[in-house]
Formats: C-alpha cells, sequence, structure tokens
C-alpha cells in the first residue's frame, strides 16, 4: 500500500508547477492531492511533535551527515 | 581510464531534496547497474532510486547511535568493494554531491583504483549548491572561504574577512569524539564566536543556514549579530554563512607593474549592460 503523503513529497519535488500551486495554496493543493485529513491535520495543524513523529516514520527525516574533522 | 578487472563503480550524488535534484545521468547509472547502494536520508528518495532498479540496498543500516563515523564510513567500503571485486558494476549513490562531505565516496574510488577496476564520480547538488541559490550569494562576487566548523577550531586557520566565510557544522562544533554525542554542549560554539570575533564586530550579521530537505518546506535563513549565536537553536544541517567585510583595496603595485590603474578598473566594471 502506498503512503499518499510520501507520493505526494515525491511529486512534489519533482514538478514545478504542483510547486507553485502549493506555494499558492499550501493545504488546498496537498488534499486535491489526495493526502489523508489526518496528514493534512499533521501538516497543517501545527503540532510540530506529532508532524516530525510522522516524517520519521515515513522516511521524511535527515540523518545526521557529518564528516569527521582532521 | 583503462581497467584490468571486470567490476566497476560509479559514484553519484541524488542532491540535498528528495528527489527531484538527481540528474539524468545519475538515473541511468542507477538505471544500468547490476547494484545500488544508497546512502540517503529519506526513504522517498530511496524509493525513487528503487523505481530505477529494483536491485538496490541501503548502506544506512551501518549507522548506529554512539558508533563512530570512521567504523560505519569503513564498513559502507567494505561492501560496496566487496560488490565490485565479485565482478559486479556498481553504483553506490549518497546524498548531495558525493564527493563534499563525504567520506566513503573518496575512499571506495581510491582503494578501487589502486587495484586495477573502473571507477568514476558524477557530481551532485550540494548544501553549497542550494545555498548559493538560497541566499542569493555569488562565491566570486568577493572570493569564498568554506571551513568545517570543529576542523577550523582545532587548526591555526587564517580567515579572511574580505571574502564570504561558509563555515559548516556548527551544531557539532568543537567534537571531537566523531559521535555527535557532545554537540548538545554549547562550549565549542562559543569558542568559535570568540575566534569570530578576531575579525569581525560583534554585531557583525551572520547567517544561520539549513537547505530544504523537503518539498513541504522552506529553507531556513535566520540572520543574527555575530554575538547572538550561543543562543540560536541549531541543528545537525545548521551551516554558518559570514557576509563579506566588504573587497580589500587594490593592490597598486601589481596594478602598476600592468600598466593600469584603480580608475580604469572602476571604469570598466561601471559599465552597464543593457537588459532586453
Amino acid at each position: 500500500m502506498t503512503d499518499k503523503l510520501v507520493d505526494f513529497v515525491n511529486a512534489l519535488d519533482q514538478d514545478p508547477a504542483l510547486q507553485a500551486q502549493y506555494k499558492e495554496d499550501p493545504r488546498g493543493t496537498a488534499e486535491s492531492f489526495g493526502v489523508s485529513d489526518e496528514d493534512l491535520s499533521l501538516l497543517f495543524g501545527g503540532n510540530t511533535e506529532a508532524l516530525q513523529q510522522r516524517l520519521d516514520m515515513a522516511g521524511l527525516s535527515s540523518i545526521v551527515w557529518v564528516q569527521h574533522a582532521k | 581510464m583503462q581497467s584490468n578487472q571486470h567490476g566497476s563503480l560509479v559514484v553519484v550524488g541524488t542532491g540535498i531534496s528528495v528527489a527531484g535534484q538527481m540528474t539524468l545521468i545519475t538515473q541511468n547509472h542507477v538505471r544500468q547497474a547490476d547494484i545500488v547502494y544508497v546512502a540517503i536520508p529519506n526513504k522517498p528518495g530511496e524509493a525513487f532510486i528503487k523505481q530505477l532498479n529494483p536491485n538496490t540496498h541501503t548502506l544506512t543500516d551501518l549507522y548506529e547511535l554512539g558508533k563512530s563515523r570512521v567504523q560505519t564510513y569503513q564498513d559502507m567500503c567494505d561492501r560496496i568493494i566487496n560488490s565490485v571485486e565479485a565482478g559486479q558494476k556498481v553504483c553506490a549513490a549518497f546524498y548531495g554531491h558525493p564527493g563534499v562531505f563525504v567520506n566513503p565516496s573518496h575512499r571506495v574510488i581510491e582503494v578501487l583504483k589502486e587495484r586495477g577496476f573502473s571507477v568514476m564520480m558524477e557530481p551532485g547538488i550540494s548544501a553549497e549548491d542550494c545555498l548559493v541559490a538560497d541566499l542569493g550569494i555569488d562565491p566570486a562576487a568577493f572570493g569564498c572561504q568554506s571551513y568545517e566548523a570543529t576542523q577550523f577550531l582545532f587548526r591555526r586557520y587564517t580567515l579572511d574577512p574580505h571574502m564570504t566565510q561558509i563555515i559548516w557544522q556548527i551544531w557539532g562544533v568543537g567534537d571531537h569524539t566523531l559521535t555527535s554525542t557532545l554537540a548538545h554542549e554549547k562550549r565549542g560554539l562559543a569558542a568559535l564566536v570568540s575566534a569570530l570575533s578576531k575579525y569581525y564586530p560583534e554585531d557583525h550579521p551572520v547567517i544561520v543556514y539549513e537547505a530544504r530537505t523537503s518539498p513541504l518546506f522552506t529553507s531556513r535563513i535566520d540572520e543574527v549579530k555575530l554575538a547572538e549565536l550561543t543562543s540560536v537553536q541549531l541543528s545537525p544541517i545548521s551551516t554558518l554563512v559570514i557576509p563579506s567585510l566588504g573587497l580589500p583595496d587594490f593592490d597598486h603595485e601589481t596594478l602598476d607593474s600592468l600598466g593600469i590603474t584603480a580608475e580604469d578598473i572602476q571604469h570598466h566594471l561601471s559599465i552597464k549592460q543593457p537588459v532586453n
């Protein structure tokens, strides 16, 4: 089963028209794409901790990439 | 380079964002490989690569909290080298530009080249490329110096405040353990501010920059005064950008030897190109 939020992020990352639409109307664009009501609430609800957890679960968080000092 | 072994390696970069910054040649290297190793920090990017080549395997499982990155990088190299030595056409994909702030990419190329295998690196979009675009900074305008923060702090570098300064990894500055376990401490950051205060006034504006890693968000661009830096919330991807104090004076001795004056140069710089 695909994760619609992940699909949306992937599409958004590669489509300038979708990016322009998202900039104009973030919630409406995500909604039209099919992102679930639950994820819409996380994305736009202001609960950063819950959003971070969701992004972590979807594999959208960042690993620490560091090169050591010499 | 002519190789005398069957296996081969191409190292590619996937860009800073999810998948949209992968070049066409990178995508084709992924498609044409026998096996792909990926070390990128997001699942959608990894999923995109898997669509291009189902025989894709992650290297990020080698990261462990508290494990020295030196060991992690060695383990990554071993995995890639074993596949190449088994005769496979290997593609290793790293986050950003594969040659910038990536240790194992250079190491595997060095080792495999010595052993006679065909190896190459394709460039990718790095955090520095994103920084130039987001901040509108041309590195050529004032010249540019770029350092890893801890290395800058530990060594006797000479900074030229006329140049734009880019100081990477300020979050863990001063952490000599290579594990980021001391990154929460601010002692290193205070020492960095102290070192920079030799070159800049305390109210000199500096920028904390973080390239966006997802199209859902925007890049972080926070301007603060140098003296305020220790009270700013940082993350592992925070970079410090210090704008130039301005161009240095002309070197009249050199200009004289070339038979030109500062005014000649200013005259040519002031000629405006018409905008169509």
